[in-house]
């Protein structure tokens, strides 16, 4: 059989989407359809005094207007889906329009719908709303104080929610020879995915039955929740998302826009159709990241890290996102050791409540933040210490044969090889001469600076009796049929949902593998619940890791039974089949053979099968994983910066990662490529801002430094292979890794080019004004402000 | 945001505070203020059209003289909300005589949000600058007018 999982195919699904022959949400045009446009506060923080329709409705095109009082009553609150437990956490009422009260700029207010999209945003602007402004609070360590105004009367100092894990560290901490105590900020991120949300209800009253094209991550958790809020049973409701363009997790939340037009489509009995402006999407589509973050870290004088503990001040928003609470606990607060043995560790999270956009998962979630600290740390405490942060990470990293190993929050990381993807891209780069040539530079006047990040993370979400006893509202498995049909051509359904992450092509080289048949021959089809029984969707690194073990699964049984009817067909016993390449034949016999498709053709015509066997051929799976996957490596950056402008350029940057078992070299690193974009760019560009009263001043691309390709060097990146021994395709996943990864590693080389400076930590985004005026204020001289 | 400038008016302190206090004087020099309406004294209804390049913004409000302390100072506030978002202002207008001319000076706060904020974060202190510019210009025009 040749070797189809390893090779660097082609993405079967670009052929479609470059061509513009995809179908995302908002290219669907169904018969009399109208579009709504949704009227959003320009406050922050206000009491709706009033609102007046009147003049909207007689607009030209206008069908219906509605307010927040229109809905209040006939659909249920956004729902909150993950609730950590022992965490004391309040759900925040989150109607899908305000109604008495507006709590983030980009409120839904009321939402007019009409003949055109344009009709609608004319008559939107005369929809009269009076407002009394109140106070606002945007930052999560300020929403605390005492007097800070309040985001949800009912829940005290805007505490939504207080998580803890670990054990008390005060004792270790008091003996320590070494105690580095540091304040980080992770500034709020903007996901900017390509595609702005969408969504098109269909409501069939006839058959009492709702159509929602959305663009989701997870439309079977949609149909799940929507089912529940709009009061449509789960067989009456289809969520379709088929072709969706980029998501990063702000599309995993069930939103109120969505909810909005299935409301409205069985209301006005037409189809619906709302999609956002980008302006929108800057606003309204849930944010990433928003930490204050108070860390210290204990070792010994000789470079031995003891215990690791952080106090989190985690910004949700002015509403608990659908995923959002488990985000900056479970995912964050578990794994802040990273990828280094430190017998003690604890965290602290205090889910905050403010007058901003609500924040969820956005690419990495949890776990950026969590290896932004620890390799801060890492640099910070080897500083301390006078000693070389290489060799800190090298004293302190999990060794091969701790593998599997428990953390201090009982995680299993699964296996691993950490000191060989540091040696590998140790053999990249060449750290001595490194440091030589840096050496030399500094003479001359001119900074380079090197950082160093080695990371882990959990992904492959991930074992359903996990994320019940994390309090995930929902499984964790994933579905898989394998439908062979006559001609021996097969349609894979799958419940993930991928939505740029090139599945299709990896699902295809899956069953091509292990069926022996062309991928040509294999359709991938996902993201319609009417076709697909079941499923959890595509985020946090699960999709091969979890849907495609179970397409894995799925195989075997379509191979067990195609083996029997081989068999019958063959006139021996089944253990005399052997299978390869597409076809079955008689052991010792070669001559003697049947092809896939004459046994696919068989089980359908079923004139003979063998005694007990069903007609048809096709395997369905659920496969639970066992445990999370652990992906790991080693990252290098080289900067250099220029006191005179504060500017960082990128000079080289390599990625050493192990995703496990890889099935699509090019899509790998495809992935690692737009990873290390935006965690990079976090480190450098991206940063959304709120004025003193919670207007969103980071609004547009013009406002939000969304990186481009021009900014990066050529990515020098390799791999190593350890299969995570518990998945059935040995894959770990490779989503996340490259955001994860990058952030602290760029942050570490920018501050070694600023050592001589005795700059030894910024806050991101590293802009070239803040560096400047860092280094200004480090010689002595006025800052200047911008 | 910040507000803050003076300019010298052709005329004496009386004529000044007289000038910046009529709401018809007003009413023709304010950019973008299209009406005021009286309401009770030293308030107005006002309609505004502000905007910023291409996003443009139209505000019902109110536009209060506070404070009158004739002809020395005054504190006006500002309150409008509209499709584009909202704006409000509140700043202290104080007149001083130097040599035959008037020196007003003003001091204080813009908030502008909605749209604008958004998406013309990186203009709106110029833009606003630019408009006071505008107006103390145009009070000035009025002054030698009344002066001929």
């Amino acid at each position: 059989m040749t070797q189809v999982i390893g090779q660097a195919l082609q993405r079967h699904e670009d052929i479609r989407l470059i061509r513009g022959q995809g179908q995302y949400t908002d290219d669907m045009k169904l018969p009399g359809m109208v579009y709504a446009h949704i009227v959003r506060s320009p406050y922050a923080h206000a009491k709706i005094t009033a609102i007046d329709t009147s003049r909207a409705k007689k607009m030209p095109g206008v069908v219906a207007v509605f307010s927040g009082q229109d809905l209040k009553d006939e659909v249920g609150l956004i729902p909150t889906a993950w609730i950590p437990p022992d965490a004391d956490m309040k759900v925040t009422p989150h109607p899908a329009l305000a109604y008495d009260e507006v709590r983030y700029q980009g409120d839904g207010v009321a939402v007019v719908i009409a003949e055109s999209p344009y009709l609608a945003q004319d008559a939107a602007l005369a929809v009269d709303i009076k407002y009394e402004p109140l106070k606002v609070v945007t930052d999560p360590f300020e929403a605390k104080a005492e007097g800070a105004p309040g985001v949800h009367t009912e829940i005290p100092d805007n505490v939504a929610f207080h998580w803890q894990a670990g054990e008390n560290l005060d004792d270790i901490f008091q003996k320590a020879e070494v105690v580095v105590k540091h304040h980080f900020r992770q500034q709020r991120l903007i996901p900017n995915a390509m595609e702005p949300r969408s969504a098109l209800a269909q409501y069939n009253a006839a058959k009492g039955e709702l159509t929602l094209w959305a663009t989701t991550q997870n439309p079977h958790i949609h149909r799940l929740l929507m089912s529940g809020l709009l009061g449509i049973p789960e067989h009456k409701l289809r969520v379709i998302a088929i072709d969706v363009g980029g998501a990063f997790g702000s599309k995993i939340a069930c939103y109120p826009d969505e909810v909005i037009v299935s409301w409205a489509s069985k209301k006005l009995n037409r189809p619906v159709k709302w999609t956002e402006t980008r302006q929108e999407n800057f606003q309204v589509t849930t944010h990433g990241r928003d930490h204050v973050q108070e860390v210290e870290l204990a070792g010994t004088r000789g470079g031995e890290i003891q215990a690791i503990r952080v106090k989190t001040y985690a910004n949700m928003g002015a509403y608990l996102s659908t995923a959002a609470p488990g985000v900056p606990t479970i995912l964050f607060g578990l794994i802040i050791n990273g990828a280094y043995k430190i017998p003690h560790a604890s965290s602290e999270v205090f889910g905050m409540l403010t007058h901003t956009t609500p924040v969820d998962a956005y690419r990495g979630a949890g776990r950026p933040e969590a290896t932004f600290l620890v390799e801060r740390m890492v640099d910070l405490y080897a500083q301390a210490l006078q000693m070389d942060p290489l060799e800190v990470r090298q004293k302190n990293l999990i060794r091969h044969e701790d593998f599997p190993f428990t953390n201090a929050f009982g995680l299993q990381y699964d296996s691993g090889n950490y000191q060989e993807t540091l040696s590998k891209a140790l053999e990249i780069f060449d750290y001595p001469k490194f440091r030589r040539e840096q050496e030399n530079l500094r003479k001359q006047g001119k900074y380079i600076g090197v950082g160093l990040s080695t990371y882990v993370e959990m992904c492959g979400l991930g074992p359903s009796e996990v994320a019940g006893a994390v309090g995930f509202q929902g499984g964790l498995w994933e579905s898989a049929t394998v439908r062979v049909h006559p001609t021996g051509k097969v349609s894979v359904y799958t419940g993930a949902s991928p939505h740029g992450q090139g599945e299709e092509t990896t699902f295809a080289q899956i069953v091509s593998q292990e069926l022996g048949i062309a991928v040509d021959d294999i359709e991938v089809i996902h993201g319609d619940t009417q076709q697909i029984a079941m499923g959890w969707g595509t985020y946090g690194s699960r999709t091969t890791a979890v849907g495609g073990a179970a397409i894995h699964m799925a195989n075997e049984k379509v191979l067990e039974k195609a083996r029997k009817i081989a068999a019958h067909k063959l006139e021996v016993n089944e253990e005399d089949v052997s299978y390869d390449s597409g076809t079955f034949s008689v052991r010792g016999l070669p001559s003697k053979s049947v092809t896939f498709q004459e046994v696919a053709l068989d089980a359908y015509l079923a004139w003979s099968l063998p005694p007990g066997i069903e007609p048809a051929l096709e395997g369905t799976a659920f496969y639970n994983p066992k445990n999370f996957t652990y992906p790991f490596g080693a990252h290098i950056a080289v900067v250099s910066v220029d006191p005179d402008t504060g500017d960082t350029t990128l000079l080289r940057y390599v990625a050493v990662d192990d995703v496990g078992r890889i099935i699509n070299p090019m899509i790998v690193e495809g992935q690692i490529h737009g990873g290390l974009v935006q965690g990079i760019g976090q480190a450098l560009w991206e940063g959304a801002e709120f004025d003193e009263q919670g207007q969103l001043i980071t609004g547009s691309l013009l406002d939000y430094a969304l990186p481009k390709a021009r900014f990066f060097p050529k990515f020098e990146t390799a791999h190593t292979e350890t299969p995570s021994p518990h998945n059935p395709l040995g894959v770990k996943g490779v989503g996340e890794t490259g955001a994860i990864a990058s952030t602290p590693c760029i942050v570490n080389a920018v501050m070694d080019a600023l050592k001589p400076f005795g700059i030894d930590d910024l806050s991101m985004p590293l802009t070239p004004p803040k560096v400047w005026q860092a280094i200004r204020q480090a010689q002595g001289k006025e800052s200047l402000h911008s | 945001m910040q507000l803050s400038g003076n300019k010298n008016i052709p005329a004496s302190v009386d004529k000044a505070y007289e000038l910046f206090t009529n709401p018809e004087v007003l009413t023709r020099t304010m950019p973008g203020l299209k009406r005021l309406t009286p309401v009770s004294p030293g308030t107005y209804s006002a309609d505004l059209e502000m905007g910023v390049a291409a996003i443009k913004g139209k505000y019902q409000g109110t536009m209060r003289i506070d404070d009158p302390n004739p002809p020395h100072s005054y504190r006006l506030v500002l309150d409008g909300q509209g499709s584009g978002g909202f704006v409000t202002v509140n700043m202290s207008v104080n007149f001083a005589s130097s040599d035959d001319e008037t020196q007003v000076s003003y001091e204080g706060e813009a908030q502008v949000g909605g749209t604008i904020a958004s998406m013309g974060q990186r203009m709106i202190s110029g833009v606003a600058n630019y408009l006071m510019n505008q107006f103390f210009q145009a009070v000035a025009k009025e002054a030698v007018q009344a002066s001929k």
